[in-house]
């Protein structure tokens, strides 16, 4: 009897319930996409939600020690012999590093350029990729409690992967350049031409947008950050020109990126710089 | 009759317990990242718990109970607050009013409705973020939904025996 008055109740209450409901999610959508006055509430809710992320993200740190552990010798010796021969490469390649950085300040000192700060940069581990079509985002481990803040530029080893465009009190959500709603100022390394990287709804494919038909653009050439719009720091590489097509008519060519860097196989990104930072800059 | 109430009452109440530890595990296993190349084959899980739990404890699991997981759920996703809220509110609102038929069908012909359910969330949720992007019909949101419809029988039989076992030890 109890269990069937109970279910007449709900069948009474559930239509109001919804439209209450429904209509508070629109206007959380609404407002949500104007301002940021919802910032609070996602911040708060975050506290409840980080924990199950960051179990998450323990298992799949525990999955790798085992592995770790259960690799065999001779493949740990081969991993340690390459280290050993990619730090022997590096560290003499940031022997020059070091002697250009000093003639360019003093040249730069010369000209009386102001000289560049180095970029301060904090280390953050991917928690979750989400790369469905529509949205390509990231959440990594490192919030405000490091100092992360929006509008820092997100690289991986190998070149830019996205910007940070939310920052939780202990979590941070990354856009990548591959989202359609994301662009990223670049030049090209041979010639210095600007132009702007538009993602496109395809992961693994950038375009370089308003590139004019008879600009020198070859297939394999490097793509990287101007560091115009104060936005990314300059000089980090983003992709490489995959194919130039010229159809007659258009007033641009068009043209595709290939991402430099595979997300699929990286684990820890890098925030660089801040946005103030880089006004000081400039 | 007390004792038959309280009965009742204790079953209600660790049907919630189980109910919620179930959609943080949903949670969990929406955490786990996949692989560039299957990204559009994750399944709905936290779909797939809300509607079993709208159809099997209607009283208990509302719509209320699902806004909330659907404003956890878009704090989760980074989404605007409110996509995923409007959407788990609908679906619990379509399993209340429709458990008792639901229950009744073949378990073929529940996976069908489950696909059309997670299909048309997954259109929702593309659509309102089409609001402020140009994005194209994506086939990743009927992959979505065929994955979770395939699911669908396995799942329901697994959360009824933890639930079998939960409710008869309280």
């Amino acid at each position: 009897m109890a269990k069937i008055g109970g279910l007449v109740k709900v069948k009474q209450n559930i239509v109001p319930r919804l439209v209450v409901c429904a209509v508070i999610s629109f206007l959380c959508i609404s407002v949500d996409r104007q301002s940021n006055y919802l910032n609070p509430v996602r911040e708060t809710l975050s506290f409840v939600v980080y924990p199950i992320q960051l179990a998450v993200d323990l298992q799949i740190g525990l999955t790798e020690t085992i592995s770790s552990y259960l690799k065999t010798q001779k493949t740990l010796m081969n991993d340690l012999e390459k280290l050993r021969t990619e730090n022997l490469q590096l560290s003499v390649r940031a022997q020059r590093y070091s002697a250009v950085k000093r003639e360019n300040s003093r040249l730069r000192d010369l000209l009386d350029f102001p000289v560049v700060p180095d970029q301060r940069t904090i280390v953050a581990n991917i928690l979750s990729i989400d790369t469905k079509s529509g949205s390509q985002q990231i959440v990594v481990n490192k919030g405000e409690n490091t100092g992360a803040q929006v509008g820092q530029a997100m690289v991986d080893v190998h070149g830019v992967i996205g910007q940070v465009i939310k920052v939780g009190p202990y979590s941070a959500i990354g856009l990548l350049i591959t989202d359609p709603k994301h662009s990223i100022p670049v030049e090209l390394n041979r010639t210095g031409l600007r132009a702007v990287v538009t993602g496109i709804d395809e992961s693994k494919k950038l375009s370089l947008s308003f590139v004019p038909m008879d600009a020198d653009v070859v297939t394999g050439d490097l793509v990287v950050s101007s560091g115009l719009g104060n936005r990314f720091p300059s000089g980090y590489p983003v992709g490489t020109i995959k194919s130039v097509a010229r159809v007659e008519g258009e007033s641009f060519a068009d043209i595709s990126v290939e991402p430099i860097s595979d997300l699929t196989f990286s684990r820890e990104v890098l925030l660089v710089g801040s946005p103030s930072q880089n006004q000081e800059a400039e | 009759m007390r004792t038959l109430q309280t009965f009742g009452r204790e079953r209600n109440r660790s049907d919630l317990i189980l109910a919620v530890t179930s959609i943080i595990f949903g949670f969990m296993l929406t955490a786990i990242p996949f692989p560039d190349w299957l990204g559009d084959w994750k399944p709905n899980w936290i779909g797939l718990f809300v509607f079993y739990w709208c159809i099997t404890v209607p009283e208990k699991v509302g719509v209320v109970f699902c806004f909330f997981t659907g404003i956890l759920l878009d704090v989760q996703h980074g989404s605007s607050l409110g996509e995923h809220a409007l959407c788990l509110s609908f679906i619990a609102y379509f399993a209340a009013t429709n458990h008792r038929r639901f229950i009744l069908y073949p378990s073929i012909q529940q996976s069908i409705v489950i696909f059309f359910v997670t299909f048309l969330y997954g259109l929702v949720i593309a659509n309102i973020q089409r609001f402020s992007s140009n994005i194209t019909f994506e086939w990743g949101v009927l992959y979505q939904s065929l994955i979770t419809a395939v699911l669908w029988p396995w799942f329901q039989l697994i959360l009824a025996e933890l639930r079998r076992l939960f409710t008869d030890r309280a």
